[in-house]
């Protein structure tokens, strides 16, 4: 194999790609969004997801409605972001390609909204023999100014079941299930539709965008 | 709420990672996509995702595993998207100099080239990275005994393809 790996050792990454990459990388910094959810679900894909749904039920509130429209919203901590931190998946996690992601669950993410912008996804999967048992995308859009993430996945269930075992409200033709977090103006939304389990998580918004961006989710307006 | 999250231990400077680990990536990516320019766009994208992965990555070893596997990984996906990326119109190939097509690379290296895409991975991180069957079944996420078998598979092929010319030294 000598040969072989002098012929490799003569291959060098040119200057001017390492140049434009590094480049590249620091106008991407620049863009990062600011205020996004820190949360990097990424970290906790769908195995993950059934331990920050066991989490959920521990650190749910009572489910109380709230005088918004004909909404219900389920109350819910900001403990649930502990449930975050100590899981560390990484090293059984592999990363999957946007397309694929699209092509797997059916959905056009960079679609989800008429008139929104993805600013940013995340997709990881875990694979069994080279196919993708369970999988997580995380996606972070801009509509109208708001700033929010969704989390998607075929193959489970990602909503925290106490949150599914409350009440659930009507958008569109789904059963959509809300939840409240009173004291940082955080909201998420669960719902299941044709298959996807979707999981929305507004940070820092105002009740009323936060329900106005779910009107506007294709899947809820349907 | 933030304060109960952990500290990272480890912190990755990108610029450094690129530098240091540019031809490892760059030469992986070559000899999986076989295109020079198909090669750069893995490099870049590799590296960008770095960026944004960068909080998740625990040591030195870590970075390196990691952008092994995000490399061999993006390499498949331009693969399943080659077809909508061939933008070169015939004329453009035909004006392409024999200096854009070949490179002066040993009998060894076109016959690991031209090896499946399962074997090819194997074979290149075995013999040229120097990695356990361990390590690439973990980076891989493959069964240790599935990448033996790759290996052995690929070291098969290359005898017949080199005539009995391929040797483990």
């Amino acid at each position: 194999m000598d040969e072989y790996k002098k012929s490799v050792e003569s291959q060098h990454a040119p200057e001017a790609l390492i140049q434009a990459t590094l480049k590249r990388i620091h106008e991407e910094d620049a863009k990062m969004p600011e205020n996004l959810p820190e949360k990097k679900i990424r970290r906790f894909p769908v195995t993950a997801v059934a331990g920050m749904a066991a989490a959920f039920l521990l650190l749910l509130g009572v489910t109380q409605r709230q005088g918004s429209n004909d909404f219900y919203y389920n109350q819910v901590t900001d403990s649930i972001i502990k449930a975050e931190s100590g899981i560390d998946l990484e090293n059984f996690v592999q990363e999957i390609a946007f397309r694929d992601y699209e092509e797997y669950t059916g959905i056009a993410f960079a679609d989800l909204f008429e008139d929104g912008t993805l600013m940013q996804s995340e997709i990881a999967g875990i694979y069994s023999e080279e196919e993708l048992t369970e999988d997580s995308g995380t996606f972070y859009y801009e509509v109208d100014g708001i700033r929010f993430m969704i989390q998607t996945s075929k193959r489970a269930q990602i909503a925290p079941k106490e949150l599914t075992t409350g009440e659930s409200s009507q958008i569109g033709e789904v059963d959509v299930y809300l939840g409240e977090i009173s004291e940082n103006e955080r909201y998420v939304a669960a719902f299941e539709q044709d298959g996807i389990s979707y999981y929305v998580v507004g940070n820092n918004v105002e009740k009323k965008d936060f329900e106005k961006i779910l009107k506007k989710m294709k899947p809820l307006a349907k | 709420m933030r304060g109960n999250m952990r500290k990272p231990a480890y912190e990755v400077n990108i610029d450094e990672a690129v530098r240091e680990h540019a031809d490892m990536v760059y030469r992986l990516a070559l000899l999986n996509t076989r295109d020079k320019y198909e090669a750069e766009d893995v490099f870049q994208e590799v590296f960008v995702k770095l960026l944004r992965y960068q909080k998740s990555i625990q040591s030195e070893e870590h970075l390196k595993a990691w952008l092994i596997r995000v490399t061999v990984n993006q390499c498949r996906s331009l693969a399943t998207t080659a077809w909508n990326k061939k933008k070169v119109s015939l004329d453009a190939v035909a004006e392409m100099t024999d200096e854009d097509e070949k490179e002066d690379y040993s009998e060894v290296y076109e016959a690991v080239k031209e090896l499946p895409d399962k074997y090819r991975e194997v074979i290149h991180l075995f013999y040229y990275e120097e990695l356990q069957i361990k390590e690439i079944a973990q980076i891989l996420k493959r069964n240790e005994a599935t990448v033996k078998t790759h290996l052995a598979r690929g070291r098969q092929i290359l005898n017949e393809k080199l005539k009995g010319g391929f040797s483990d030294g």
